[in-house]
């Protein structure tokens, strides 16, 4: 049940995040999905292994849709991916970062911060591998054409 | 035939602006931008951007035709995704000679309007802190709570266009306030709650999303100066967020 709550929070939180960076409104309600199931992904996976690494997992997924729905949509793709993002986004470890900081315990402040690169970094980095799957496949495509 | 260059020239210019000031990716705007000039069927257009500037040219090898060279300063960037949308389409719809360059320098001048009044972003920002402590596994009370949160971080928002704050003043200025109120709250309530997600939400709509996504997609595309600089944008903003939350949890530390 807390599940199902989760999920319905990550759409209204994507939805909500979307608004406030002005999507069109036509696509509000879309832009909602790849969040949504990003973050199912995210839930699933963070049980079986690190946060960085179930993060990287979602974004893979919310990148994929977002790329579909961009095509399908005929939308610039950063529509579905801003606001998609953001329920992956390393806010408890940036906050946590600063919490332990304040109370003195500088080795934890230290592993949030790393947290924090790492999930950063897991997200940038599922962007770039599909991203650049997507072109290679653009340029063979054109390729087969040429001959 | 000069005029019709230079119009040409003007509209592209016109679209990239709109598209720099709404956040939108290099390679984006410069692709954009080349295909409006190369309506012109001239061969050489140069497009570059940055975050902060436009630059563009229009020339041809025939000695004939005299060069034009637009620059454009931006100053003013914010998140306004649905403008990107709708001078994609009208760049979309031109190239395709679905519609002539009047109507095109006419749509792109109307797509300044807003689509989204001021207080209902408010409101999704409200709602925005409330659904992410759902999202982060709140219980009921803390969701509650979490309305009051998002209420500090609409208002904030309405602090910051009062006394035009920047973007780092305002990160600390915005989530000072949240940690401190939302903690003083907890620690005063007689119930057992974590104020740990209500301020980790409260955090988000604050979050550089915009600029982290963009830096990583310019940087893809081989554009480093403005994924640098989005970079540079992203951390600054980080950071801010950072030193509000500790600046707010001291200040309950001394008070209480």
């Amino acid at each position: 049940m807390g599940f199902v709550i989760q999920v319905i929070g990550a759409y209204i939180a994507t939805i909500t995040a979307a608004i406030t960076v002005e999507a069109p409104k036509s696509l509000i309600m879309k832009t909602g999905i790849p969040g949504a199931a990003g973050y199912i992904v995210y839930l699933l996976a963070t049980n079986l292994m690190d946060a960085s690494l179930a993060t990287f997992f979602a974004s893979i997924l919310i990148v994929i849709l977002g790329q579909a729905s961009a095509r399908y949509y005929k939308a610039p793709v950063t529509i579905f991916y801003i606001p998609a993002f953001f329920p992956l986004v390393p806010g408890s470890a940036m906050y946590h970062t600063a919490f332990y900081f304040i109370n003195g315990d500088s080795q934890l402040a230290a592993l949030s911060f790393v947290q924090a690169i790492l999930i950063a970094g897991a997200i940038a980095l599922a962007i770039f591998i599909v991203d650049s799957s997507l072109e290679i496949y653009k340029f063979l495509m054109n390729k087969r054409e040429q001959i | 035939m000069k005029t019709e260059y230079k119009k040409i020239a003007e509209v592209a210019a016109l679209a990239g602006r709109i598209m720099l000031e709404s956040h939108a990716e290099s390679y984006r705007v410069e692709d954009t931008t080349r295909r409006i000039l190369q309506t012109s069927g001239l061969n050489i257009t140069e497009v570059i951007t940055y975050t902060t500037g436009l630059f563009i040219t229009l020339d041809d090898t025939d000695p004939e035709i005299e060069p034009i060279t637009l620059v454009r300063r931006i100053t003013d960037r914010g998140n306004h995704l649905r403008k990107i949308y709708r001078v994609n389409n009208i760049s979309r719809q031109l190239t395709n000679q679905e519609i002539s360059l009047d109507e095109a320098r006419d749509r792109l001048m109307l797509v300044d309007e807003e689509e989204y009044t001021v207080y209902s972003k408010d409101m999704a920002t409200m709602f925005l802190v409330v659904a992410f402590t759902v999202l982060l596994g709140g219980n009921i009370w803390e969701t509650l709570l979490s309305f009051i949160a998002g209420i500090i971080v609409a208002l904030s928002r309405i602090g910051k266009e009062k006394i035009g704050m920047n973007e780092f003043i305002y990160g600390i200025f915005s989530t000072t306030i949240t940690s401190f109120v939302i903690t003083s709250i907890v620690q005063l309530l007689p119930y057992p709650l974590s104020s740990d997600i209500i301020i980790i939400a409260a955090l988000m709509p604050l979050y550089p999303g915009t600029a982290f996504t963009n830096a990583i997609r310019d940087m893809l595309k081989g554009d480093y100066n403005s994924g640098v600089a989005r970079i540079a944008d992203a951390l600054v903003v980080a950071l801010s967020l950072a030193l509000g939350v500790a600046l707010g949890l001291s200040l309950v530390k001394v008070v209480l």
